[in-house]
């Protein structure tokens, strides 16, 4: 019995909990705030706020999913790099009959996507790590950071919250415009450099999104995106302190970004303005999800195996530069022919 | 006069042969929609709302309705094994009606409360695709939600169902903003089963708690 990773084995029983799911989740619960949550994106919503989170590097975004490079079109999809893997690779011992990844009844409904999904999965090399970092990551944000967003939240309306969000994605577009380039996505960057001008002028440093109506829509991209058009598969799945969900590609991708971000670089006098405003990034971010991580752990039965299934499906899976909510291939999701109970 | 001949001829024949690709090849190139799919996801958005709003009804009482809307209208053949993923024939049969049981109660549970936040937020179907096999169809639509730019897009994989199972459509998966909810419940499901070293009873006692159902209870049926 694994107690690793926040599970806990029971005296006698074969039952797991998941570290978080009972207390730290009602005590969440009990202090939700009240009305325009949007509690049931958990899912991409926990991608984008870690994400955003590492908005020192700049990888994350503060906007909503679909805003996430709708436009950028390149054909190059991470699935194009991986190669398939032995299933179960980090199976247990213990095979039970039928259980197996080899089982028929279960590859015969894989797909592409289904298979690499898998293998994400039980591929998670450092998954003990991983879940003692998402464990540090819940106590940190439980204590410190949903407590400040709540409070922010309380203090600064809806839509000056969202003003707020369009002024930090602005102060982001070097990055964006860097990584467009990188990516040989020439219109892309164009498109992005006029947002800038347009955005930080006639829409006060940003916090207008003027150019949108002008014709030209928010494309965000980050390094991580760009070492995928390059061909660098995404590596093992790995929980970033305060930073969250992410892969090793990710995760290089999160300094790379820093190296374009203008808030890296404290050149501005005084000297506590640049780091004020990354943390109020952070925490606008926050608050713009608040009750969808609380959401999310009381709706799991695992959640760290569930944050892992969202950043797969939010961002490994998704496109290089696209959203992950694009254009939907129907005749690309699992055949599910394979699975049923009433045989 | 007989290059002009030649020329007239050919075009005509490209013309033909554009005119057969746009007849027989663009319907290969683009899903068809399907209409009776898009107004069975409106009506039964419709009613989850109707559900979710109803202010005379505690939180309990809501939660049951949904369980019986759920019953109603989500796929209680596959979606039970595609949850279980690899480990769909680790269940005997007695595990296997614990486990759909369980299951009924805790997807009324997660779905009500993903969702109880949402019934304010216009939904609005935007289409519809129809999978080759004919059987299964995505309904798209979209989800506009209050501090957000863009709308978020949701959709519905429906299956339809055969005259014998009274024809209409039972929702298999929900995916929202990109993401596939029973493919996240699946990671889940998968990551416990694995941990208790494929013990199925474990699994099930694991199910039990989440639905909040006494421990006494707890067995291997």
């Amino acid at each position: 019995m694994k107690d690793a990773g926040g599970k806990r084995a029971k005296s006698g029983e074969e039952k797991v909990r998941v570290f978080g799911s009972d207390a730290f989740v009602k005590r969440q619960a009990a202090t939700r705030e009240g009305g325009g949550r949007c509690g049931l994106l958990a899912v991409l919503a926990l991608t984008l706020f870690l994400a955003a989170c590492a908005s020192g590097g700049g990888h994350g975004t503060d906007a909503p999913p679909t805003s996430l490079t709708p436009s950028t079109s390149q054909e190059a999809s991470d699935t194009s790099s991986a190669s398939p893997l032995p299933l179960a690779s980090n199976a247990p011992e213990t095979e039970t009959a039928g259980a197996s990844t080899a089982d028929p009844f279960w590859s015969g409904g894989l797909s592409e996507a289904e298979a690499e999904h898998l293998q994400f999965d039980e591929r998670d090399a450092f998954e003990p790590f991983n879940r003692y970092v998402f464990e540090v990551n819940l106590f940190l944000d439980l204590f410190l950071l949903r407590p400040m967003a709540t409070w922010y939240a309380g203090l600064l309306p809806r839509f000056a919250r969202i003003g707020v969000g369009r002024f930090f994605d602005n102060l982001k577009s070097p990055v964006v415009f860097a990584n467009h380039l990188l990516q040989g996505e020439s219109d892309a960057a164009a498109n992005t450099l006029r947002r800038f001008a347009i955005n930080s002028s006639i829409g006060f440093l940003g916090f207008r999104d003027m150019a949108e109506k002008r014709g030209y829509p928010p494309q965000k991209t980050d390094f991580g995106q760009t070492a995928g058009v390059w061909g660098v598969p995404h590596g093992p799945f790995l929980m970033l302190p305060l930073f969250g969900p992410s892969t090793a590609r990710d995760a290089l991708g999160i300094g790379v970004d820093a190296i374009f971000d203008p808030l890296s670089y404290n050149i501005i006098s005084p000297s506590w303005i640049l780091p004020s405003l990354s943390g109020w990034r952070v925490v606008n971010t926050r608050a713009r999800y608040l009750g969808q991580l609380e959401s999310l752990y009381e709706t799991s039965v695992d959640p760290y195996a569930s944050l892992r299934s969202l950043y797969f499906q939010g961002r490994v899976r998704a496109p290089v530069g696209g959203a992950a909510d694009g254009e939907l291939d129907v005749d690309a999701l699992p055949d599910i022919d394979e699975f049923d109970f009433s045989q | 006069m007989k290059i002009v001949a030649k020329i007239v001829g050919r075009t005509a024949l490209a013309l033909v042969c554009v005119a057969l690709l746009v007849a027989f090849g663009g319907g290969e190139a683009r899903a068809e929609s399907d209409a009776a799919a898009e107004r069975y996801v409106e009506a039964l958005v419709a009613q989850a709302v109707a559900i979710l709003k109803d202010e005379e009804k505690e939180d309990a009482e809501k939660q049951q309705a949904f369980q019986m809307l759920l019953r109603e209208n989500v796929d209680r053949r596959r979606l039970p094994a595609f949850l279980l993923g690899q480990y769909a024939r680790l269940p005997d049969d007695a595990q296997k009606r614990a486990y759909l049981e369980l299951l009924e109660r805790f997807m009324a549970r997660i779905y009500f409360v993903r969702l109880r936040d949402y019934a304010d937020e216009p939904i609005r179907v935007t289409g519809s695709r129809v999978r080759k096999n004919g059987r299964e169809v995505v309904v798209v639509g979209q989800i506009r939600l209050r501090g957000r730019d863009e709308p978020l897009s949701l959709d519905w994989w429906l299956l339809r169902q055969g005259e014998e199972a009274g024809d209409g459509f039972r929702v298999f998966d929900v995916r929202v903003g990109g993401i596939w909810l029973a493919q996240e419940q699946r990671s889940g499901f998968a990551s416990v089963i694995r941990q208790n070293q494929q013990s199925f009873d474990a699994f099930l006692g694991h199910l039990r708690e989440e639905v909040g159902e006494p421990a006494a209870s707890e067995g291997g049926d």
